[in-house]
């Protein structure tokens, strides 16, 4: 059965939101004023809501039309919706019938007659934000009100106290279950606010399985097996201001991660009931999995480190530091993490004496290129969050070297153009986070570096480029 | 009554602008406190974190994020090389070198110089994979092979403008049209300067010509123009009078530039106008770079090897002669160093423009320096926080050019829009990899394509700088360097 509505009557729709306020406002007015105007201080307002209750029930005619209207358009759920329409166009007749029983009134005044006005305007009053309520509950959600209710109010309410709603992290990966523990709490943080029994954007339902696999109006959400197929990764994919994108334009988006996760899902036949044990894991895909049972997964030991929070500097005591010469400030902004330089003219020996204050903070330190020798390395052990140094053509020897092997975080480290030898860099070896090293013009030979790599084989050490004349002829030749 | 006229009208002359506005505090006070507050007195975004209202203007500043890269090298082959040659090898389009081009890649679109029906044109250069990543690359850059795993080459960018100064200011400025800050200007404006003696942006020129968007692709736009690229030339004297004047002592220089500086900063304080602080701290630059420009761009000192190494010709301009002193900027902490090489134009109406002859050329004469700078950097220990980037301001076609619907007495190939190649080395990029890929014959991107926008968002994300912002506020409201686009490119992070 498919039927077409014409975009006038969808254009007018739209409007349902923006009048529905004016009934429900001039109809509790009226009834506000009615209920006063029977205490004697107040009985002028008697002659008003004629003419208010005339507006609220005007207005709650063309409500009803237009929300009539807007329900053509189909995305909601049936129950509700008709629950929702009853109420709304009984609000309506209510008002009129109000309207009506009010002008009698003023002609005759009955007692029984104004009873029955009374009565007729509770009802209306009572319909009409019963009739706001589960319209609320379409656009927003049927929980909307509840979702942040106080656990005592829900107690009192007769309600379950609510659930901690916490990031569910997996203890064991393999044994995770794909649907239940990885795809449906994306699913249901992204998707089912609006695709769920009252309120089905598209005639989809993403709530349960089942209602995943019966799919909505454009078919099927996703081809088992084929994620690029898939209406549902496929609109996912689509840029951002692209009409059919989803989540729409304004909305929360999904990650990246969760994107990858969803395609691998139904990729791997999108199983309702398997374990990650059971399909074929990627690499990135292993990586982002990873992060479900501990988000640092993928992070070195110095990512996290930096990515920790460090007592601030005060602003003083940094202008101190930094009219004693040296070049100090943040790594970034809103960042407590600092970088200093020493600069060229000066030597790292006298200045990083002035450092110790923020030796906490700093974690990148540059003293190439100036007349630092060993002494300066003494001061260094101190500095234990140390994560780059920076020593190149420093007078810096293989005595230096023994008060650096104590920088636990230490990733680089330039020792280009010293005098450090094989000798001393073996005492490097307890760097575990060392990552690069580079000893361009210095007495380390290759079978130094070999006896440092083996004991730090994620090592990526620079010894530079001594003999360019046989590269170079060696890469002519290549080349022909 | 002509005195009365004249007096009449001095008093106007007088009358600026300034003048009233200073006069109506009352009257425009609600323009006051629009440019006060913004248009949105909710927004969020902060332009810069440490605005250096007073004193140094080139003073290093806080970056958004911790970067990956402290500085950039920024190679710009003026005129577009064509990546059909070098990095997007096509063996369908081998297949169709001759054959008449079919309508659909005609229908509907602009060519600078292709009229009615072109031949294709296929390859004209050897491919094989190269490095352990197995790039393709073809044999115009046997140098190149070996750092092909540092770089992170990309087949998809795409421009909006497909004449030379136009494209060539949206790649430097984010604009097709005169007047925005070049990405240089943005990131020192951003970042600072590290070393007190040099300017933070320093631009060197090669192939003989500058682009042809002039000195525009430098400027500093609406920003101050202490955030100018400075020109340095690589031969003669690098920077016009860095030298005293006879009979003028450095003493005596910094005594009447005290003085001077007294009067400007006497006018700073009643106008308020930051270019007076600008003129001051360019003063003192100039001062400092008399000793410190003539040491650095002075490449004779370097070891032969090292001049080897790069090919370099002393005394000529030269793009090896300006790789070797990039080298030597970013290890004085220069922010930006821009290099522009002319003569990338290769339409093949000459043989200095032709695919088979100029081009050649132009490819063994950057081949060598680019090299050797990457490996160079490296052995310093600075390829990992100087970013790298190479590339023209547009591509060229998989036609061949047939200018007034002749054919060419050589091989030359049209201003090409919808794909072309670029590679990014060093500073957080990730080494050794590939983004994007074109059809059969490279004529446009069909998957992760890259817009112009994109590519400077992420440069300044390297640089530790969010493009949305980095913004300046000018006649009303907020510009930024990627206008209103551009998405940080996450694969080519390392």
């Amino acid at each position: 059965m498919e039927q077409t509505t014409s975009d006038l009557v969808l254009f007018f729709g739209r409007f349902h939101p923006i009048i529905l306020h004016l009934p429900i406002g001039f109809l509790l007015i009226a009834f506000v004023l009615e209920l006063m105007s029977r205490i004697k201080r107040f009985e002028a307002y008697k002659a008003a809501v004629g003419l208010i209750l005339f507006l609220g029930a005007v207005s709650a005619i063309v409500a009803a039309v237009l929300g009539y209207m807007l329900a053509q358009g189909g995305g909601y759920g049936d129950e509700l919706l008709s629950l929702h329409q009853w109420l709304g166009i009984a609000a309506a007749l209510t008002a009129i019938i109000s309207l009506v029983l009010n002008w009698m009134v003023s002609k005759n005044i009955s007692p029984t007659l104004d009873k029955v006005y009374v009565s007729t305007m509770s009802v209306m009053i009572i319909v009409l934000m019963a009739a706001g309520h589960y319209g609320g509950s379409l656009t927003h959600g049927s929980d909307y009100l509840t979702q942040y209710m106080p656990n005592p109010l829900r107690t009192l309410a007769g309600m379950e106290p609510k659930q901690e709603k916490k990031e569910v992290k997996i203890a064991s990966i393999p044994e995770a279950q794909i649907y239940h523990d990885i795809v449906f709490p994306i699913i249901d943080a992204r998707c089912v606010s609006c695709h769920n029994p009252d309120k089905r954007k598209g005639e989809l339902e993403m709530h349960t399985p089942e209602a995943l696999v019966k799919g909505g109006e454009s078919g099927e959400a996703f081809i088992a097996g084929n994620a690029a197929e898939s209406d549902m990764i496929k609109r996912l994919l689509l840029p951002e201001h692209h009409d059919e994108h989803m989540p729409p334009e304004g909305k929360s988006q999904l990650t990246e991660e969760q994107v990858a996760l969803l395609s691998w899902w139904v990729n791997e036949g999108a199983p309702f009931d398997k374990t990650v044990a059971q399909v074929n894991v990627s690499e990135e895909i292993q990586a982002v999995l990873n992060t479900l049972a501990d988000p640092n997964a993928n992070k070195s030991e110095v990512e996290i480190l930096l990515a920790t929070e460090v007592p601030e500097v005060d602003e003083q005591s940094l202008k101190q530091l930094q009219a004693s010469g040296v070049q100090l400030m943040p790594l970034a902004a809103e960042v407590n993490w600092l970088q200093a330089r020493i600069p060229l003219s000066k030597s790292g020996d006298s200045l990083i004496q002035a450092l110790q204050p923020v030796a906490e903070q700093l974690t990148w330190l540059d003293m190439g290129d100036t007349r630092t020798s060993d002494q300066a390395l003494a001061t260094v052990p101190k500095f234990s969050k140390l994560t780059r140094l920076h020593l190149e053509n420093t007078q810096v020897t293989d005595a230096g070297l023994q008060h650096i092997k104590d920088l636990p975080y230490l990733e680089y480290l330039n020792l280009y153009g010293t005098q450090v030898s094989d000798e001393g860099i073996q005492q490097l070896k307890s760097l575990k986070n060392l990552k690069k090293l580079y000893l361009w013009q210095t007495q380390a030979t290759e079978e130094g570096v070999a006896k440092l790599q083996e004991a730090l084989p994620q090592l990526e050490v620079n010894m530079g480029i001594n003999n360019w004349e046989s590269v170079n002829a060696d890469s002519t030749l290549a080349a022909k | 009554m002509k005195l009365f006229e004249e007096a009449q009208h001095r008093n106007a002359a007088y009358e600026t602008r300034r003048h009233f506005l200073k006069k109506c505090s009352s009257g425009l006070g609600s323009i006051a406190m629009g440019s006060l507050f913004g248009c949105n007195p909710f927004s969020t975004s902060e332009s810069k974190i440490v605005p250096p209202v007073v004193g140094n203007p080139l003073a290093p500043a806080t970056s958004h994020f911790a970067p990956k890269a402290k500085r950039v090298i920024y190679l710009h082959m003026a005129g577009a090389p064509s990546q059909l040659e070098l990095f997007d090898y096509k063996s369908e389009l081998a297949k169709l070198h001759g054959l008449d081009c079919p309508p659909s890649l005609l229908e509907g679109k602009r060519f600078a110089f292709i009229q009615g029906v072109p031949k294709m044109l296929g390859p004209q250069a050897k491919f094989a994979p190269r490095g352990q990543s197995g790039a393709m690359v073809s044999d115009l850059l046997p140098h190149f092979h070996e750092v092909v795993d540092e770089t992170a080459i990309i087949k998809t960018l795409h421009t909006d403008e497909f004449n030379h100064a136009p494209a060539q200011l949206l790649v430097q400025t984010g604009s097709s049209r005169l007047g925005r800050p070049s990405m240089g200007s943005w990131v020192t404006y951003g970042l600072g300067s590290e070393n007190d003696d040099l300017p933070g942006f320093i631009v060197l020129v090669s192939g003989g010509n500058t682009p042809s968007a002039g000195k525009s692709v430098w400027g500093s736009g609406f920003l101050p123009t202490i955030y100018q690229g400075v020109q340095c030339r690589s031969e003669g004297d690098p920077v016009l009078y860095v030298s005293n004047p006879e009979g003028m002592s450095r003493d005596l220089r910094r005594k009447s530039l005290d003085a001077i500086n007294q009067i400007n900063e006497k006018e700073y304080q009643e106008m308020g106008d930051p270019e007076t602080l600008t003129r001051i701290s360019q003063y003192e630059m100039a001062f400092r770079m008399q000793i410190s420009v003539p040491e650095i761009m002075d490449i004779s000192k370097e070891p032969e090897y090292i001049q080897k190494m790069y090919g370099i010709e002393p005394g000529k301009a030269s793009f090896a002669n300006n790789c070797l002193l990039a080298r030597r900027l970013s290890e004085r902490g220069v922010r930006f160093i821009q290099l522009y090489d002319w003569g990338w134009d290769t339409h093949g109406n000459s043989k200095s423009v032709a695919i088979e002859h100029g081009f050649r050329d132009k490819c063994k004469q950057i081949d060598q320096p680019i090299a050797a700078l990457i490996k160079d950097l490296k052995q310093r220990g600075l390829l990992d926080e100087t970013l790298i980037v190479w590339g023209g301001e547009f591509g060229r076609t998989p036609m061949q050019e047939n200018r007034n619907g002749r054919t060419m007495p050589f091989m030359g190939r049209d201003h090409h829009t919808e794909a072309f190649s670029m590679w990014m080395a060093g500073g957080g990029v990730k080494g050794g990899i590939t983004h994007g890929e074109t059809d059969e014959i490279g004529y446009y991107g069909i998957k992760d394509r890259v817009h112009i926008h994109d590519l400077q968002a992420t440069i300044l994300h390297l640089m530790g700088m969010d493009h949305e912002r980095l913004t300046y506020h000018f006649q009303g409201r907020d510009f930024r360097l990627t206008d209103v686009a551009g998405k940080v490119v996450k694969p080519l992070l390392a």
